[in-house]
């Protein structure tokens, strides 16, 4: 009998715990728009795989009237639970107990199920809601913050680890999301600044809203800080369970793989690239045209989009593609696009994810505004990312490959393992104009007419270098192929790389320039 | 010849300072010359730059003016394509939602990479993108966003070099912010206790004519 009371007992008090900040501010929370923390849990993992841990742990503060107040959970929801199958550790701040304030013990909750993330070696998800640093704990809210970072730094690389913003995200909270792999946003709840609106305009009087400051919008688009961009928390979720599905649970693993496809997109693939150099096209077609079943998940869709990343599947394995995109900038490197290709690149090294890039750029973007924000530091990011991935690395070069853009987008000097060109592929060290107009000056400034000259001389030069035979000449490129070819010489570079050992020289860790 | 010696040191002694006198004099000449020069240069250089950013704007203004009509355009025969949308489904009710999911055609703009010129589209953080301009030595800006908490100087005075201008107070502390070098203040565009943003030309300048 007084077992039965236990259980009784035990359950009122579980669900006292699982209301959260109770109906009101339940409430609340669904006016705004936004589900409840243990919903959000609920509907991105599997059914009935959640489970719960820390559901008693009570905060220890006792100034500022904090002593009377009960604070269900401490505002944080940790637990495990499966997604598609995978496992993974997640948790989730819930608004509604005191704002999803930030104290010591509800991040000691938090580093807790990382702690476990990192031992059992599985993905870490965390859901972020949080008003900030609940203030009244003072620097015990900081100590817990910085025990999240050091955590997130810990393990980065070893698994990854997923942010979504379901809510504001101010001050030192943005650092763990910032330090993680992916970071979801979604349109009108996500809140993502340093200072906010408030401190902004009362400091320098400037007036700006929460969602100009650091709305979805702005991340995916502006900043960059966000991965995925999405109008609701359903869309959101379902990309997270995408993209749990295409990486691996850990570095020691490689990505589940699933039953090869072949492509649905069924234009042929050397249409969708016209022979005029100056003519844009969709590069996302290429890729459609190569994957399996056509599907190409795409990360950082809507910032520095002059260059795509994503993941897609060949032979049922996830790879990841790096592609300079003609439609936006000509397809040009600069300094956003640098930091966005090169940070995805270690991600798949980091992951044991190999790397297919499909190069079509006319060089780095000139213009003031770039030199002054660091094109050379950040563009330097890229070399070194792919100099430093030991996974199986293939480039195609499609259409143009100039100057130092040639270099950077995976080269044979920087340790591709096949590099291939199709026979559209302009290898030279500029574009002909400019090439010209320098090789051939003096002969350009005497001829009678100038212009028919410089035409003559371009001619020329495209005749003899704007293809991919000077460089196969000196084996560069490892085949020149037809368009058609492509999938299946991909595939098969694929296969035969599945066991490449590449090693590097023991080090503590590179110094990439950051 | 010891006191032979003596004269002839005397006569030397007052021969060099002759000598550095009137060195002197040349050297302050020419340092007036110089600073003459220098200040010359500075005009021209803010001439120059005063050119370049009137150049700028006209560029600007002829750009936006050209966006606006682009804008317009496309806004017209959007208008115009709804308009034939529209009486087509009225004809054809069946075939409208094909119609209506088509993706509308990309524009391209021409876009220059060394001697080529791309078609492509323009991203919103390329469009918005600040346009560098030389700054004048004239114009004393605001290197942060703050707030004035005294000015020191008036109008229509030759201030020294080094002689404080004003103090900046920026994230809780206070900049002392100096003359870069002499010249007559032309104009403060900034009062005591007003708030300022970054780049904000607070003090203009004008050359001291010697």
């Amino acid at each position: 009998m007084s077992s039965k009371k236990n259980i009784i007992a035990l359950r009122q008090k579980k669900a006292i715990v699982e209301k959260g900040g109770g109906d009101k501010a339940i409430e609340k929370q669904i006016a705004m728009g936004k589900m409840p923390a243990r919903v959000r849990i609920l509907a991105l993992l599997d059914e009935g795989s959640f489970h719960e841990y820390d559901m008693f742990v009570e905060h220890e503060e006792k100034n500022f009237g904090m002593e009377t107040k009960e604070l269900p959970g401490d505002g944080v929801i940790t637990g495990t639970g499966t997604i598609g199958g995978a496992p993974v550790c997640i948790y989730a701040q819930d608004f509604t107990v005191m704002g999803g304030s930030l104290g010591l013990k509800h991040a000691r909750k938090i580093t807790k199920i990382m702690d476990h993330a990192l031992k059992m070696k599985i993905p870490c998800i965390g859901i972020n809601d949080s008003g900030g640093a609940r203030i009244q704990e003072g620097i015990g809210a900081l100590a817990g913050y910085g025990e999240i970072f050091y955590r997130n730094t810990m393990a980065s690389g070893v698994i990854p680890q997923l942010s979504v913003i379901l809510g504001p995200c101010a001050g030192g909270a943005v650092y763990s999301p910032a330090l993680t792999d992916f970071v979801f946003v979604v349109e009108n709840i996500s809140k993502m600044f340093i200072t906010g609106p408030n401190v902004i305009e009362t400091v320098l009087g400037e007036k700006i809203s929460q969602e100009d400051l650091g709305g979805a919008r702005v991340h995916a688009e502006i900043t960059g800080n966000a991965h995925f961009y999405a109008a609701n928390e359903m869309e959101c979720f379902k990309q997270i369970k995408t993209l749990i599905s295409l990486i691996p649970h850990n570095n020691q693993k490689r990505a589940q793989s699933i039953e090869p496809k072949d492509p649905k997109f069924r234009k042929k693939i050397e249409n969708i690239i016209p022979a005029d150099p100056k003519q844009p096209y969709d590069v996302r077609e290429v890729i459609l045209a190569l994957v399996d079943e056509s599907k190409f998940f795409e990360v950082q869709e809507l910032w520095a989009s002059n260059i795509v990343i994503g993941f897609g599947r060949m032979d049922g394995e996830t790879i990841g593609f790096v592609a300079n995109q003609p439609m936006y900038l000509a397809g040009v490197l600069d300094c956003d696009a640098s930091d966005k290709a090169a940070r995805f690149i270690r991600f798949c090294d980091a992951f044991n994810i190999p790397i297919i890039t499909l190069e079509d750029m006319p060089g780095y973007l000139p213009g003031v505004d770039q030199e002054h924000a660091g094109v050379i530091r950040h563009g330097a990011k890229m070399l070194y990312a792919y100099s430093e991935a030991t996974v199986p690395k293939v480039t195609v070069i499609l259409r143009k490959a100039y100057g130092g853009g040639y270099i950077a987008m995976n080269s044979r000097h920087l340790g591709a393992d096949f590099v291939y060109a199709w026979p559209s592929a302009e290898i030279a060290v500029m574009g002909p104009e400019g090439a010209a107009n320098i090789i051939f000056r003096k002969e350009i400034m005497e001829a009678e007419d100038e212009d028919a000259m410089r035409q003559q001389k371009v001619k020329e030069y495209v005749e003899k270098f704007a293809n991919p035979f000077v460089a196969a000449s000196k084996g560069y490129i490892d085949a020149v192929i037809e368009p058609d070819e492509t999938r299946e010489m991909l595939l098969h570079s694929l296969s035969v790389s599945r066991d490449k050992d590449d090693s590097r020289p023991t080090k503590k860790h590179g110094i990439p320039p950051f | 010849m010891p006191q032979n010696d003596r004269n002839k040191t005397k006569a030397d002694e007052a021969q060099v300072k002759n000598l550095t006198l009137s060195e002197k004099n040349a050297r302050e000449k020419q340092a007036l010359l110089e600073k003459k020069e220098k200040s010359k240069n500075i005009l021209e250089r803010a001439r120059r730059i005063h050119a370049a950013r009137k150049a700028h704007e006209a560029r600007k203004a002829k750009e936006e003016r050209d966006a606006r009509m682009e804008r317009r355009a496309a806004e017209r025969k959007k208008a115009e394509e709804a308009r034939k949308l529209k009486n087509m489904k009225n004809s054809a009710p069946g075939n409208s939602k094909t119609e209506s999911k088509a993706m509308p055609e990309p524009q391209y703009v021409d876009f220059a990479i060394t001697a080529r010129k791309y078609k492509t589209q323009l991203t919103k953080k390329y469009m918005q993108r600040k346009f560098w301009v030389n700054p004048s030595p004239y114009e004393i800006q605001s290197y942060i966003p703050g707030t004035i908490i005294s000015i020191d100087v008036k109008e229509g005075k030759i201030v020294e070099e080094g002689t404080r201008l004003l103090i900046l107070e920026a994230m809780k502390m206070q900049n002392r912010v100096d003359m870069p070098f002499t010249a007559r203040i032309k104009k403060i565009n900034v009062k005591a206790g007003e708030r300022v943003p970054k780049d904000f030309i607070m003090i203009e300048l004008e050359p001291v004519e010697s």
